[in-house]
């Protein structure tokens, strides 16, 4: 991705979300996706908020484009992630107090997922700021596709439960969104610590290249489970 | 002609950085500033619905958090971060003060904890406010998960010794939460030293003015 030429549309959102996902493909910002994968709201909390990061920080790398001498191009694209990210976290204290509290340092903690730095120097630099914003959104929406994959399958797993906790999204004054799917007391312990994340990420990232693999050899469209935003788009 | 054209080349990334961390920093100081005050009342609001819950509403008639002791007692609690007590009032007289401390010896680190201990001494409520103890295990200290905590209410703490302190297989008063021993005492040990410490300095924390840190 070194030229000058923007690519497809679609073909941004194909790298996005599927050939190039930043989760399960490139394997970026593990961290937070091991760790706070464990509830579905937690896991669209921070994806969310990684996802506002990387567009942001895309859009203004690509504006920035004649300022950034080559010299001063790492701490320009450091400047701008740090600063953004507080911006989030403020922003985040003060209109969503209680899932701050749970995402916990892992908001500050969006600096350092490569996934950002990784689209603003080999992306974003190079690139016009339509194409730049369109990147962010499909990185940033693959990253977001993994965590809530990743953050659904546990809470089901894990708990039995969809969207638990759905206050700290929507506010105290919505309806609860939980759907409890098995007793009340279910729970499995491995699929919400740790040792379940891993676990299940590596059969997600076994499962996508298996079926991106698969794909390559047959002549149909691929018809893969997450690709219709990506049809819709294009 | 030649020199102050390499030196303009030179200072042209200098001061694309320094605009570019200065419009940065200026992004920041807006954002900070306008929401400051939605932040700190956002603050106090979830302090306060942490400390109401621990009382009876009718029992007091003066606003928790505007009451309150910062307390710094060398050797009375396990480290040396500040403990605040929020004294609750009835008609101007203290009726129950409540101490919100950190203890250090969770199974998996810091278990924040809120105790409530009525003027006459005995024991209101217990709550841990934030731990990252085992899910499934260590996290029945919560009340959400179980009533474990309950125990401690009303209890007359003034004669208890050390060995009450105790789970009750350590020969002491308290039951035990299976699997979990470790957090368990983490948060007896933190109820005796508070109770402890009201006890020894009651006359202190019921006359002592508000605010600012002190030293009994």
């Amino acid at each position: 991705m070194t030229d000058h030429h923007a690519p497809a549309r679609q073909n941004i959102w194909r790298r996005g979300l599927l050939t190039d996902n930043p989760g399960l493909i490139q394997l970026l910002g593990l961290c937070p996706l091991l760790a706070i994968s464990n509830t579905l709201v937690n896991a669209i909390g921070l994806g969310v908020a990684t996802l506002l990061t990387v567009l942001l920080t895309n859009i203004s790398v690509s504006l920035l484009r004649p300022v950034l001498y080559n010299a001063i191009r790492i701490p320009v694209f450091v400047i701008i992630i740090a600063g953004l990210v507080t911006i989030i976290e403020r922003l985040m204290e003060a209109w969503l107090f209680d899932l701050y509290q749970t995402l916990g340092i892992f908001v500050p903690l969006i600096v350092t997922n490569c996934l950002i730095l990784a689209r603003a120097e080999a992306f974003a630099s190079r690139q016009r700021p339509v194409a730049a914003a369109l990147d962010g959104l499909a990185m940033g929406c693959g990253f977001l596709l993994a965590l809530v994959l990743l953050g659904g399958t546990r809470e089901l797993l894990g708990y039995g439960s969809l969207l638990r906790d759905s206050q700290l999204l929507f506010g105290t004054t919505s309806p609860d969104f939980m759907l409890q799917l098995t007793p009340e007391h279910y729970q499995f312990l491995l699929f919400s610590l740790p040792p379940g994340a891993f676990i299940l990420l590596g059969l997600l990232v076994a499962g996508l290249r298996w079926r991106l693999q698969t794909d390559n050899n047959s002549i149909s469209k691929p018809e893969i489970l997450q690709s219709s935003p990506a049809e819709n788009t294009g | 002609m030649a020199d102050s054209r390499s030196l303009t080349t030179r200072w042209q990334p200098i001061a694309a950085l320094g605009l570019v961390a200065a419009g940065m920093g200026l992004l920041i100081a807006i954002t900070v500033s306008s929401t400051e005050l939605r932040i700190t009342d956002q603050r106090l609001a979830a302090r306060m619905a942490q400390l109401t819950r621990l009382l009876p509403s009718d029992s007091y008639d003066n606003s928790l958090h505007q009451d309150r002791l910062a307390i710094r007692a060398p050797g009375q609690f396990q480290n040396d971060l500040p403990v605040t007590a929020y004294r609750a009032r009835l008609n101007g007289e203290v009726v129950s003060i409540i101490f919100s401390l950190t203890t250090p010896d969770g199974y998996n680190g810091n278990i924040d904890l809120l105790i409530a201990i009525h003027a006459d001494g005995h024991l209101q409520a217990v709550r841990v406010t934030r731990h990252q103890e085992t899910p499934g295990l260590g996290d029945r200290v919560e009340l959400e998960k179980s009533d474990w905590v309950q125990q401690f209410s009303g209890l007359a703490t003034s004669v208890f010794t050390h060995k009450d302190w105790q789970l009750r297989k350590h020969g002491g008063q308290f039951d035990q939460l299976t699997g979990a021993t470790i957090t368990a005492t983490a948060v007896l040990g933190a109820v005796e030293r508070t109770t402890g410490f009201f006890h020894s300095r009651r006359q202190w924390l019921l006359e002592a003015p508000s605010d600012n840190l002190q030293t009994p």
